[in-house]
This record gives structure tokens, sequence and C-alpha cells, in this order.
């Protein structure tokens, strides 16, 4: 089962393939019922952990409001607790010189207790 | 005693033309934008965008911009998922954004019960006394704890609104009566 989101005006698209076991998020996330929007990842996570042992996720995110911050640990949370924090990969995406995103991601990576791999890309537009 | 609905968007509204005036009587401020009434989601992304637009027009820093963007969407979604309805069943509220030559100045202002006005006092009161450290493990600490409210709220506006600012956030109380008051936020955004 692959998931998909599309992009919408407030919230980041979101795609899990399952044959490679990789979960994507990318663009802006402020909607006002969050945990209605990232419920949908827990149904694939779900699925995902029966079949493989490994999940990479990678972020890259424009902008988040705080209560998606925390819908999105809530989200990493959870994927933890179904592999283990020793077989999650996450790579952690920001625009160059975005310091307020790269530290979400360091906090986030703080409490998971899970190294992320920090890329900073050209600004886009 | 229910306040009624005219005496209700009276208080709001003097406290809002009492920011315009204050925001327009230096020759060096405008307001670039403003809006008072009711919040849509759809109002609320198009306000986000525009200003960010407007910034990055006006030579702001990528940075600055951002987190405009994000006291913004704070501010505004708070409007929407925590301020009451008058007795006419409206959630009257408004925003204003001043640019100064050295700080943008975002007024937020909607309706909540009076009740609340001392417990809402004590929170930022609390997070001006605090180092920026402080308040970088105070939103560590809520974020710890995760909670998201039915309401949507994860009790992280005002701290990230202030983290955001790097400056004191400003507040007044208009009682309209013992059950409702009009709250207005002020945040200093500086331009450097």
């Amino acid at each position: 089962m692959n998931l998909l989101i599309e992009l919408g005006k407030n919230t980041p698209k979101i795609s899990g393939d399952s044959a490679r076991s990789i979960l994507v998020i990318e663009g802006s996330s402020f909607p006002e019922n969050v945990q209605k929007f990232y419920t949908p990842i827990n149904v694939w996570l779900d699925s995902i952990a029966k079949k493989s042992s490994t999940l990479n996720i990678d972020c890259k995110f424009y902008y988040i409001a705080s209560s998606s911050i925390i819908a999105v640990l809530k989200t990493l949370q959870y994927a933890e607790k179904l592999f283990g924090s020793s077989n999650i990969s996450i790579k952690w995406r920001y625009e160059e010189a975005d310091d307020d995103i790269r530290k979400i991601g360091e906090d986030f990576s703080h409490l998971l207790g899970i190294e992320f791999e920090f890329i900073e890309e050209p600004e886009e537009g | 005693m229910k306040a009624s609905t005219n005496t209700t968007i009276e208080v709001c509204s003097s406290r809002y033309q009492k920011i315009c005036e204050d925001y327009t009587h230096s020759t060096t401020d405008k307001i670039i934008n403003s809006h008072f009434g009711e919040f849509s989601q759809d109002l609320v992304n198009t306000i986000s965008n525009d200003i960010e637009m407007f910034m990055l027009d006006a030579g702001d820093k990528k940075g600055t911009v951002k987190r405009m963007f994000s006291i913004l969407v704070e501010g505004l979604q708070n409007i929407r998922l925590h301020g009451e309805k008058g007795k006419d069943g409206h959630q009257t509220s408004f925003y204003a954004i001043d640019q100064g030559s050295d700080t943008y100045k975002i007024a937020l202002g909607n309706l909540i019960y009076t009740k609340s006005n001392k417990n809402i006092e004590t929170r930022i009161t609390e997070i001006n006394k605090m180092t920026r450290e402080e308040v970088k493990g105070l939103y560590m600490e809520v974020l710890t704890n995760g909670i998201i409210s039915n309401k949507g709220g994860a009790g992280l506006g005002f701290i990230t609104m202030a983290m955001k600012s790097n400056n004191n956030l400003d507040y007044y109380f208009d009682e309209i009566n013992n059950e409702l008051s009009c709250f207005t936020l002020i945040i200093t955004l500086d331009r450097k």
C-alpha cells in the first residue's frame, strides 16, 4: 500500500513508498486539524511495519506551525515505536540558512534519541 | 449579564481604532495590512502569503520574513481556535500590522472569557520574565509532553511567538462585561 497526500495550501505533500519503505514529507504545515491530517501516516506505518524491518524518512519543511511540530514529533515517535530507533534513518532537509527549521530537526533528534542526517539545500524561488 | 452585540463590537472596535491611530501617528510608520471581523482559514492563508510577498518586496531578510510568517500563522490560528463568540454568534476579532523603519508590530485581538484574563496574563508575564534559554526550555518541556487539545492547539502559541519575536509580548484586556473581554496581543519583530 502506497500513501499519497497531495500538496495543499497549508499542508505538505506526503508520499509513502511501500516497496522502498520510505516516507517523504515536503512543504509547509499549518493545518488547523493536525491530528486528522497526520493520522493516515500512522495507518501507513502500521502496514509497512508488517513487511519491513527498516524505515527511511525524508523531511523537508519550509514552514511548520507549533501544533504541526507536535503532530510530526508524535508521528516520528510512533515510527520509532514500530521499528526501533536503530532501524530508522531520518534525513532532515532545510533551506540554506534556515536555522529555525534546522533547530526543529535538532530538537526532534534529541527527543527521539535518533541521529538525523541534516542536509542544507539551496533556497528555492 | 450578556453583553449586547453593539457593546461587544464597540469595545473591540475601539481598541482596534486606537491601535490603528497609534500606528499611523508617526510619519515613518504605516499599516501594511489590517482586518476587523471573522477570520476564515482561507483568509489566514491569504494574509500570511500576502505579507510574506510584501516583506520580500520591501527588502526584509528571509529570516525576518519567515519569523513574521510564523508569528502570523500562530496568532491568527490562535484567534480562530481560541477566540470566543459574541452574543451574535460571531468571532469578533481583528489584526493590524504596522511597518516601522526598525520594527514590525503585529496586533491581534479576539474575544475571550473574562474569567480567563488572569490566567492569560500570568502566562504572558511569566514568558516575558524568562531569558531566551528559559523560554526554549519551556518550549522543549511542552514539546516533550506533546498534547494537542480538542481545539487543535498545542499550548505553544505564546511561546513560539515570544521565541520568534525575541521581544516581550504586550497585551491589553478590555473588559466588555463579567462574561466577555477583548484581548489584544502585540508582538514586536525587529527588522534588523
